[in-house]
């Protein structure tokens, strides 16, 4: 009750803390949710491959599913002759989320604008969260074209329509179902470079994947390979594009580990800057947090000799300095994420999560202790007469 | 009954390695309910010699018993706790927290007390306000409950910061030139009141240089030089 009564008796420099603090809080959420995103991101690919895995697509993608019995054979074929590589531990195939695309926003043939519906277990309900949402809003017209799981091909066979709605909005969507795609199925949207994904989501019986609007699905079959340990992954990639060609096939071929470093690559710059300038404005609100605060305790000298005379212990002066200062972290940390929280909406790029709010208030926490710390344990070794009679020193 | 007592008390001061005496071999023993003036011209010593007894300053040298007991080896809370319970001070420029209204600045003291209570012992707010307001009304001042002391007069501020040195019944008051702020007519009306403090049986220490706020007092004390000697004892 002492430290927001005197918060209220001080507005201006409260304010002025709070102002300072809410900025600090903010940069540092900022500058934590670009690494968490990364971070997490790289995390989350090394956790579904591990980084010597190579990845194959070939021509053959673009049939999806109308190979001839001779193509089909030719696939078999390379895939058995790779499987027998000694070099190779194991392999599998894997479907990109493929959908066909004459638009511009095509790369490699490859629409990156894949969304991913995660539909109840009565198939009714969107299970809202704001990329479901975003996701049907995009489409204008009554019936959106989606891809379903393969084990509710049964009850949702190819051109089904149905009425599906947000859980906590009261719209009804049609849909129609336009194609059947695997469980367990990755998909790997907005590739890192070309196939894999920023957002790698999972299927399973309860998802729905919206299709853009009006075009058809199609599926390639790309191999997945895993190679031992000891044998190098670059040499490998040149002897594959060798056999492919052995094939009469093209592809591509890419190794995980170099997606990765590629995309770290390809990140640093941006990341480095945009988190040099959430540092740059942390520091500055922490110089002048830390200015504004000492000041403050500095003007209050006189006061704190007051308290002493009527019997404050050093201990209620310090609960004082430090009580104000942590009352005011408080809600400023919290205005600061929020902020931040509420950017990261707009900004795919920024991740505020668990660790982002835990570390950045962790931070502000021990930066806030030390600089109303420090001076509070100067003050209390003053003798209450020093303060008393030179207070304004 | 001796309340204080002084025993060769020596405070001083060292810069650039040369000692400066504030007080010098000081001997005084005062009795509980006296009312004594410490005199001297400025920078004799008087006002380090009140601190020293208010626990606000320490001695160099010396002994300093607080009803028989050496207050040299208390620990910091212990000495806060004498402040709060045993002392009121009065300063002379009031020295009330201008962001705090009358009532704030009067309950402080009271919420430092419950520091050395137990839970059931604390005074509780509505008894708080009894205390505050029963002040108030005894310097005359109970309309001004809600005001900030920069509403008030000098004088009315001098009485707000008298109460506050009562509220939680201590048995000494030291007032360090209480009247030095205020025009004559406001401070013979301030000495008047610790005048009805020290008839409650209060122990009133008394810094001035003023013989007519001396002469409130029944004992007279001078420090010059750093030196005492009694001038009057009744």
């Amino acid at each position: 009750m002492m430290i927001i009564k005197s918060h209220m008796k001080q507005k201006n420099k409260s304010i002025l803390i709070l102002i300072q603090l809410f900025i600090a809080s903010f940069s540092i959420c900022i500058g934590l949710g670009l690494l968490e995103f990364n971070i997490s991101h790289i995390t989350q690919v090394k956790s579904i491959f591990s980084l010597n895995t190579l990845y194959m697509t070939t021509n053959m993608d673009s049939l999806g599913g109308n190979l001839s019995k001779d193509q089909k054979m030719i696939i078999e074929n390379l895939y058995k002759y790779i499987k027998n590589d000694n070099r190779v531990a194991s392999i599998g195939s894997y479907d990109t989320g493929y959908v066909t695309s004459d638009t511009s926003d095509r790369r490699d043939g490859l629409y990156k604008n894949v969304k991913v519906l995660a539909i109840d277990s009565d198939l009714i309900n969107v299970i809202n969260n704001s990329k479901s949402i975003e996701a049907i809003k995009d489409y204008k017209s009554n019936s959106i074209p989606v891809l379903v799981g393969k084990n509710v091909e049964n009850i949702m066979p190819i051109g089904t329509t149905k009425v599906i709605k947000l859980n906590n909005v009261n719209k009804e969507y049609s849909i129609i179902v336009k194609g059947i795609i695997k469980n367990n199925t990755f998909f790997l949207t907005n590739s890192f470079s070309s196939d894999i994904s920023d957002n790698i989501e999972r299927t399973d019986d309860k998802i729905i994947v919206i299709l853009p609007k009006s075009e058809p699905s199609l599926f390639g079959n790309n191999l997945l390979i895993n190679l031992k340990n000891n044998f190098a992954e670059d040499s490998f990639k040149t002897d594959l594009s060798k056999v492919l060609n052995q094939y009469n096939m093209t592809g591509s071929v890419h190794i995980i580990n170099h997606e990765v470093n590629q995309y770290i690559e390809r990140n640093k710059i941006p990341i480095i800057a945009s988190v040099g300038v959430s540092l740059i404005l942390l520091m500055l609100s922490s110089f002048g947090l830390i200015g504004v605060i000492l000041s403050s305790i500095i003007r209050r000298k006189t006061e704190f000799g007051i308290r002493y005379s009527i019997g404050a212990t050093p201990k209620n002066i310090m609960q004082l300095i430090v009580g104000e200062i942590l009352f005011l972290f408080l809600v400023g940390n919290f205005l600061g994420i929020m902020l931040a929280l509420i950017i990261s909406l707009f900004i795919s790029a920024i991740k505020i999560g668990l660790i982002t709010i835990f570390i950045s208030t962790l931070i502000m926490l021990i930066f806030c202790v030390l600089s109303s710390l420090i001076p509070a344990i100067k003050i209390i070794r003053i003798e209450p007469v020093k303060l008393i009679n030179k207070g304004s020193d | 009954m001796s309340i204080i007592e002084i025993k060769n008390l020596t405070k001083e001061y060292i810069y650039d390695k040369s000692v400066t005496y504030a007080l010098k071999n000081v001997n005084i023993s005062i009795n509980e309910g006296e009312m004594v003036a410490i005199m001297g011209p400025s920078g004799a010593g008087k006002t380090t010699l009140l601190n020293i007894l208010g626990c606000l300053d320490k001695q160099s040298n010396g002994n300093y018993l607080l009803d028989g007991r050496d207050i040299k080896d208390l620990k910091k809370r212990q000495l806060a706790q004498i402040r709060n319970e045993k002392f009121g001070f009065v300063f002379q420029q009031f020295a009330l927290i201008p962001e705090y209204t009358v009532f704030e600045n009067l309950e402080l003291p009271i919420l430092y007390g419950n520091n050395f209570k137990t839970i059931n012992e604390r005074i509780r707010k509505k008894t708080r306000l009894e205390i505050i307001k029963k002040g108030l009304m005894d310097v005359g001042l109970s309309e001004h409950l809600h005001k900030k002391p920069s509403q008030l007069s000098g004088g009315q501020q001098q009485r707000i910061a008298i109460v506050r040195a009562l509220v939680t019944n201590p048995s000494i008051i030291y007032a360090d030139e209480p009247t030095g702020a205020l025009d004559q007519k406001t401070g013979t009306e301030i000495m008047e009141l610790l005048k009805g403090v020290n008839k409650q049986g209060k122990t009133i220490i008394i810094v001035t240089h003023d013989l007519k706020v001396a002469s409130y007092c029944e004992r007279i004390v001078n420090v010059i030089d750093g030196e005492l000697t009694e001038l009057k004892n009744k």
